[in-house]
């Protein structure tokens, strides 16, 4: 096969060759580690930390304040949620999670769970968002499966530094973020908790319009509207995980400004949870334009509440885990 | 399947293995599989069309050259002969013309009527045929049609091994972009034994890894700001368009050669040996010489199937006008079924035209000013007008329709005042500074290897240096192509693909 008496130099050669490439590899991949704002503060939890477990969408990060339903009920809070993350993420994510935590309490947020969010992303936030919901998870069977399940899968979403959101920027930090991380090694007490626990706080930059408003009012609930198979089946393996490690589980409808197709798919989910014997419990009665009490600012947009929104669903929820968790 | 996806990635180097691994005999059954699988990944169905061309020009190539063996045996006479070759070729021409013709021009041709219709007062609604059009059509249709004509010409046997022949038509390294390959040079290479050679696979690797490079660094990150402006025509202005066709120009150049690169090293790791298709083509100094630099396997094609039949430049200079134009209209119309390439195709033509007529008045001053056609300063003026009238063209090629082309030509003679803010230019553009100045030190690091490739080969040089420099160099275009690269935003298959 070789024309060169040199074979086994050559093979130990090229091997080598493979070993220097994969330790750039790896070491350029934990350099551009993107701890993107939601992933901060739940990746550095300790293990066996965690008593409530709150994933989902975008509007998980919105609607909850880890730290201050910390404080009201004594029960460590953490969220572990991104843009238009789907069920499937969430229950992969939710496997990740059970391999270093014990928590009382897991929440699925609604969202999730109702939109084929892949389907309405466009190839930017595809690749940009979806795969921000595998940065928890280290580099495992798992992580490619939850990879192969995101997308139509290209491969590149599952390395940090092929990704190409916020690629460039990526890379100007990566070295300030180098420094970071020999700071964290060297120095232990630098792994604290982040107070931020995966919370980014919606702070009313732009409300929600009218327009935007009215706008969602012509939006007609679709009647025959009906889950995915997909995401049933993945709701239905979130049930079966949560029941296996006896863990309690509980969904949350998050305040959204009355949506006539996003009844519907409330209306759905809670139909489909009701068979599977659950509740659904939502925040947003939607019984006039902003729900029962929810005022004009306590959105930044139609689908995600502001600081004053997201301290009301708090409240409501830190009382819910005093009467509920003991 | 892409070059540039991962699968090829994994593709490739279990090609390689198991080619290696097989005796020579059972090889090119490997290849052929890997090629119809390749094409597959696309669209499986359309496999049959690369079949039925197969067919269609063996069979022809076995009657014409039966037809050869009786007029040299003397069992037929000259007239019939060539009466019978005559119908071979038409016969395998018109039908794999015929499959092209119906896959990429039917619409064009069914949208033409209706216009034609619409305007003279009728409402011709003809049927309306939306195939997805079979990747690299163009490409291996020529291919198979370039066979045929040489085993006409008498130039080429024709190839006996239906197996060998049909790999011929499909190996997968330039099946869907070329280079358009040449039976004479790649046939017999097929039975060849080939060995694995460590040079010659470093030199490939560097090759392929030079054309990544292009593709994922240099042309993806220039095409969606390239696509922001010709998709909106009305939104900007002079200054962005001549920026986005000079960057069109860099794209185009970056994606095409990247794939001959990728393909002709990926087959030379084999042993195999494939056309150039590139030669530095923005260094040419005039438009004729621009066309042999660029798609060099295609313009070959043309003289040799094409302009030389009709009868070359050994003709009048008026039906040497007309062999021109025909030649360049049908280029034009090969890149695709619009009327934007036809008028490229045109365009490039007309070029070609004057600067042929005006080369004795042009030669005539040169003479009277007593400059040297070698001088340095002539050849960077002339070469900078070539790639400016390139440029212009590549508008009419890449604008979405001739009416936007007008618009967008009509607005580069229109003054703005965004020439005097670059910051305004480019957020038109939707570009932002870093990645313009990124874009521009690509371009800068594309002149400086031309400028070297000018000079001398660099793998040669490469495969010269100890292996920790070469290793260094390896690792910096890897680390450069998954560092620097665009991945999975947008459409990142080759321009070319379309044709």
């Amino acid at each position: 096969m070789f024309n060169s008496d040199k074979k086994p130099y050559v093979l130990i050669r090229a091997i080598l060759f493979v070993m220097v490439f994969v330790l750039i590899f790896a070491f350029l991949e934990a350099l551009t580690y993107d701890r993107t704002k939601y992933y901060e503060g739940w990746m550095y939890v300790y293990e066996s930390d965690i008593d409530v477990l709150i994933m989902g969408s975008s509007q998980a990060d919105a609607s909850f304040d880890a730290k201050y339903i910390t404080e009201k009920t004594g029960k460590n809070t953490v969220i572990l949620s991104s843009g238009a993350q789907s069920v499937k993420q969430t229950y992969f994510n939710l496997v990740e999670v059970l391999k270093y935590q014990r928590p009382e309490l897991v929440v699925v947020e609604e969202f999730s769970i109702v939109e084929d969010t892949l389907a309405w992303m466009d190839e930017n936030e595809l690749y940009g968002l979806a795969f921000l919901n595998l940065d928890g998870m280290k580099m495992s069977p798992l992580k490619l499966r939850a990879a192969f399940s995101a997308t139509k899968f290209e491969g590149y979403g599952v390395f940090h530094i092929m990704r190409e959101s916020g690629k460039t920027e990526r890379l100007l930090f990566a070295l300030k973020h180098f420094a970071l991380q020999l700071k964290r090694i060297f120095n232990p007490k630098e792994r604290v908790l982040n107070p931020a626990r995966g919370t980014v706080l919606h702070v009313p930059e732009s409300y929600a319009t009218f327009e935007q408003y009215e706008a969602s009012l012509n939006n007609k609930a679709d009647e025959n509207f009906q889950l995915t198979r997909e995401n049933k089946r993945y709701m239905e393996k979130i049930i079966k995980l949560c029941d296996k490690n006896e863990i309690k589980l509980e969904f949350v409808k998050t305040p959204l400004i009355k949506n006539e197709s996003s009844i519907s798919g409330h209306k759905a989910i809670e139909k489909f949870l009701n068979e599977k014997g659950y509740d659904i419990k939502a925040y947003n009665l939607m019984e006039d334009n902003y729900g029962d009490t929810y005022l004009y600012e306590d959105f930044t947009d139609v689908n995600h509440v502001s600081a004053s929104g997201m301290r009301k669903v708090s409240d409501w929820f830190a009382e819910h885990i005093n009467n509920t968790l003991k | 399947m892409l070059f540039n996806s991962l699968q090829y990635v994994l593709f490739l180097p279990v090609v390689i293995g198991l080619y290696f691994f097989l005796p020579h005999k059972f090889r090119w059954m490997l290849l052929l599989a890997a090629s119809y699988f390749f094409y597959m990944s696309w669209n499986a169905s359309y496999a049959i069309l690369i079949a039925i061309s197969t067919v269609i020009t063996y069979l022809s190539g076995i009657l014409i050259g039966r037809e050869n063996k009786k007029l040299s045996d003397g069992l037929s006479d000259e007239k019939t002969c060539k009466k019978n070759k005559h119908i071979f070729v038409a016969l395998s021409f018109s039908i794999n013309l015929a499959i092209l013709a119906f896959f990429k021009y039917s619409p064009m041709a069914i949208r033409t009527f209706e216009r034609i219709s619409a305007i003279l007062g009728g409402s011709l609604d003809l049927p309306d045929f939306r195939y997805l059009l079979p990747v690299g059509i163009s490409f291996y249709t020529f291919q198979a049609l370039s066979y045929t004509m040489d085993v006409y010409r008498g130039q080429i046997e024709p190839s006996k091994h239906i197996g060998k022949y049909a790999l011929f038509v499909s190996f997968f390294p330039q099946l869907v972009a070329g280079p358009i390959e040449r039976s004479s040079h790649l046939l017999p290479q097929f039975d060849k034994v080939m060995k694995f050679d460590v040079s010659r696979a470093r030199k490939a690797f560097l090759l392929i890894l030079w054309g990544l490079f292009k593709k994922v660094v240099i042309a993806d990150r220039i095409a969606p700001t390239v696509n922001h402006v010709f998709s909106r025509v009305g939104g900007n202005n002079g200054v962005t368009f001549i920026l986005a066709a000079f960057l069109f120009a860099i794209q185009i150049y970056c994606d095409f050669s990247a794939y001959t690169d990728i393909a002709i090293g990926s087959a030379n790791i084999m042993g195999y040996d494939i056309m150039k298709n590139f030669k530095r083509p923005y260094f040419a100094k005039s438009i004729s010489d621009f066309w042999h630099r660029w798609h060099i396997s295609l313009s070959s094609w043309f003289r040799d199937y094409l302009y030389i039949p009709l009868g070359g430049s050994r003709v009048s200079k008026l039906r040497w006008a007309f062999n021109i134009m025909v030649v360049f209209l049908v280029s034009g119309l090969w890149h695709g079924a619009s009327w934007g390439f036809v008028m490229w195709g045109a365009l490039h033509g007309l070029y070609l035209l004057i600067g042929r007529i005006t080369r004795p008045l042009k030669d005539r001053v040169l003479g009277l000013m007593s400059i040297n056609r070698e001088n340095k300063l002539l050849g960077f003026i002339s070469g900078f007008i070539t790639f400016t009238l390139v440029c212009f063209a590549w508008i009419l090629f890449r604008a979405n329709s001739m009416r936007e082309a007008m618009v967008i030509i009509k607005s580069l003679f229109t003054f703005s005042e965004y020439i005097l803010s670059i910051n305004k230019t480019l957020s038109l553009m939707n570009l932002s500074v870093n990645d313009f100045a990124f874009i521009l030190l690509s371009a800068l690091l594309l002149l400086s290897v031309q400028i070297v490739q000018a000079k001398t080969s660099i793998r040669e040089f490469m495969e010269r240096r100890a292996w920790p420099i070469r290793w260094i160099v390896y690792l910096s275009l890897i680390f450069g192509i998954i560092l620097l690269g665009y991945y999975g935003v947008g459409d990142s298959s080759f321009i070319y693909f379309q044709f």
